[in-house]
């Protein structure tokens, strides 16, 4: 019976390994396998390079490494499946959770133009009208929405509350007059203007007839076009708010704000602490 | 002899059924049993032969020890308690397999 030398064990594994297959365990099984051959089949005087040359041949179709090829595709048939099967499943909860977010954005943008429409029904109030005027165009034309309750924001400045907001119905506003000073101070204040967001049932811009004021938003139509009147709407998606000039340490300042609490327009009278105040404040609704 | 893809279906349940007939086995013992017994019928390739012993030790379905044959390693395998459990299944659906498909393939053409 013909032996396979320990020379052609090192040299048939290492046409193996160079014939691509890498696994040991791979390796040593088919060296085995091809000496089992060998030694079956072969006659001390037959060539053992051409015997081997034929035999390795057997072993595959085009390449050796197919075999440690469809080894890896056994080994890891079960994980592959298994890793499709939550691929799969993490794919659906990927759409499933894109398809909500887009329905609820495609909701809230479908609400804003709901309620741009309306405002741009209140928004027929003029500039040059007083607030007197303002309040009886609202009661006559409006009289469903003034009958509501609602809410208005204003920011109010000075030195030394640095920012006072409040919340009233509207009625209330109007009877007021806005004194923005004296009036918020004594309403209900919350700990962020988020809180008052959360709470507002509708929000109005709302502007006093003080002359420079109106001046300044004619001024800046372009930005306080977008101003937009939002009703039922638990957040607050524009507001504007404006304190008229006054007697002794406060300063008229004019803002506009969008839904995500960054202003779009001020007037350039403040005192930049106080817009920074007011910056951070309202950052803390983005 | 048969096609590959006839003997690639069948491939595992042969080898269950020879190591739990025969103890202990290595891969060239398995193909010359194979072809002994089926007359050359059945040669089962090298090529689908190691990949299934891989893959079927991977699964704990069989166990090996090594034995060190001069310079080279023999690995022998043999099935492991969890085998000889699936080894008994494979078989039996094996038989309901093959009733199957006499009976499928004695009666169709007979329909036809």
């Amino acid at each position: 019976m013909y032996r396979v030398s320990d020379e052609q064990i090192e040299f048939i594994l290492d046409d193996i390994k160079k014939r691509g297959i890498e696994m040991e365990d791979l390796q040593l099984n088919l060296l085995d396998h091809i000496c089992c051959i060998l030694e079956r089949e072969l006659k001390e005087t037959d060539d053992f390079n051409a015997k081997y040359n034929k035999t390795i041949k057997q072993f595959f179709k085009s390449e050796l490494w197919e075999i440690e090829e469809e080894t890896v595709g056994l080994l890891y048939f079960k994980n592959y499946y298994k890793m499709k099967r939550f691929l799969y499943i993490l794919l659906v909860l990927s759409l499933s959770y894109n398809a909500i977010v887009l329905a609820r954005l495609g909701y809230e943008f479908y609400q804003t133009k709901k309620y741009q429409n309306e405002w741009k029904r209140i928004e027929k109030v003029s500039f040059e009208e007083g607030l007197e005027d303002f309040k009886l165009k609202m009661k006559q034309q409006y009289p469903e929405i003034i009958s509501k309750e609602y809410t208005y924001i204003t920011f109010n400045f000075d030195l030394y509350p640095y920012i006072n907001y409040g919340e009233m119905n509207m009625e209330d506003s109007l009877i007021y007059n806005m004194q923005i000073k004296t009036e918020t101070i004594s309403l209900k204040r919350h700990d962020s203007l988020a809180a008052i967001y959360r709470s507002i049932n509708f929000v109005y811009a709302y502007r006093y007839s003080d002359e420079s004021v109106d001046k300044e938003i004619l001024k800046n139509e372009a930005l306080t076009h977008n101003l937009i009147y939002v009703k039922d709407v638990p957040k607050l998606l524009v507001g504007y708010g404006n304190f008229k000039k006054r007697t002794g340490i406060s300063f008229p300042t004019t803002f506009l704000i969008n839904k995500s609490g960054k202003i779009l327009y001020e007037s350039s009278v403040s005192m930049s602490f106080i817009d920074k105040k007011l910056i951070n404040i309202l950052n803390e609704i983005k | 002899m048969y096609s590959s893809e006839l003997i690639k279906g069948t491939l595992k349940t042969i080898v269950l059924k020879l190591l739990a007939e025969h103890k202990k086995m290595y891969g060239y013992e398995i193909t010359q049993m194979v072809k002994e017994m089926t007359k050359d019928k059945i040669q089962i390739t090298e090529g689908a032969l190691y990949p299934t012993l891989h893959a079927l030790e991977a699964e704990g379905i069989l166990i090996t020890e090594t034995e060190f044959i001069g310079k080279r390693v023999r690995k022998y395998y043999s099935l492991s308690p969890e085998g000889k459990k699936l080894t008994k299944e494979k078989l039996s659906e094996f038989a309901d397999f093959m009733n199957t498909m006499k009976f499928l393939l004695d009666i169709k053409p007979k329909q036809a």
